[in-house]
């Protein structure tokens, strides 16, 4: 049951991470997983079969945008992600939805049960 | 399974459009080549990445907005493109279906206007005068009318001898292909016998077309 929720939770803030990574720097699919999961001491470990749908969603809003890095003899071509303005304007409020969503969230949950 | 196989199955197990099918092949293809530059091994990838069936199943999963996007885009055009052939159709059908109505309904054509030129077309034709029936002709029938052919088409009436009266007259307005015509049954008595006559007239009351029988 526990398993279930965590699910649930980790999926409605994902997108909020990866934007959060992305105002750093460029990323690339693979580096996104393995950001997630050193930041958050792999506490978020992402598959590509979650996060593929969240970039394509982001880049449809247009709050991300995806460019391939040229291909060289040695290198393998990647597809690298970055924020756009909309992007870093969402997130801004994205963080302060979250804050204080979890506010509330844990205001309600500290409320001592009546007997 | 090898990579190309793996690949192949998330792929097919997939719901989503042909052009999402083929963006995630390439990031599942990059990636995979990735995390093998990155030190992983093929079995520690796919184990990672689970049976392609459980990927794909997630992918749909947490594609629901851009697949519900495409399949609704793919309705849509479906229903446009129903409506369109309907449209086309009944334009078509329209265009090519003759309608017609009486002259007395016409906003174009006046009686008494198609009486005075039919009465002046059948006077031509009476006297076998080319010259004048392709005076009053629109351009169309002047080029397709030869004096051969009027001839031709007089002389396999017979024998009418003298003309007597027009015995009785028919007037129509037909809309057909764009065009507008008044189209007008002539019945002929002469000596001999009668003809009936088919005489259309253009919008300018040019002769259009001429059928004698």
């Amino acid at each position: 049951m526990n398993q279930k929720y965590e699910r649930q939770l980790k999926k409605g803030v994902l997108e909020i991470l990866v934007l959060q990574l992305l105002s750093k720097d460029k990323m690339y699919g693979y580096q996104l997983i393995n950001e997630l999961k050193a930041t958050s001491s792999e506490f978020f470990t992402l598959k590509e079969g979650t996060l593929y749908p969240i970039l394509y969603r982001l880049e449809d809003s247009k709050l991300v945008k995806s460019q391939w890095s040229h291909a060289s003899d040695k290198e393998i071509p990647k597809k690298y992600y970055s924020i756009t303005k909309d992007g870093i304007k969402e997130l801004e409020e994205l963080k302060k939805l979250w804050s204080f969503f979890s506010k509330k969230v844990s205001e309600m949950l500290e409320v001592p049960q009546d007997e | 399974m090898n990579k190309k196989k793996y690949i192949n199955e998330v792929i097919n197990n997939l719901n989503c459009s042909k052009l999402n099918k083929k963006r995630i092949k390439k990031d599942i293809e990059t990636d995979i080549n990735l995390a093998l530059e990155n030190g992983e091994n093929w079995n520690e990838i796919k184990n990672r990445l689970g049976n392609p069936k459980d990927f794909a199943k997630e992918l749909n999963e947490n594609f629901d907005y851009t697949c519900k996007k495409s399949k609704s885009d793919l309705i849509i055009g479906i229903v446009i493109g129903i409506v369109s052939i309907v449209l086309i159709i009944t334009f078509l059908f329209n265009y090519i279906t003759p309608k017609t109505k009486p002259i007395s309904d016409s906003t174009i054509f006046n009686e008494n206007s198609l009486d005075n030129k039919v009465t002046e077309v059948i006077k031509y034709i009476n006297e076998n005068n080319y010259k004048q029936i392709s005076k009053i002709s629109n351009n169309t029938m002047r080029k397709s009318l030869t004096v051969a052919q009027l001839n031709s088409a007089i002389q396999n009436l017979g024998d009418l001898g003298e003309y007597q009266k027009i015995i009785n007259n028919t007037y129509y307005e037909v809309k057909s292909k764009g065009e507008v015509l008044a189209v007008c049954e002539i019945i002929v008595l002469y000596d001999n016998k009668s003809v009936t006559y088919t005489i259309s007239f253009d919008t300018e009351m040019k002769l259009a077309g001429l059928y004698m029988k």
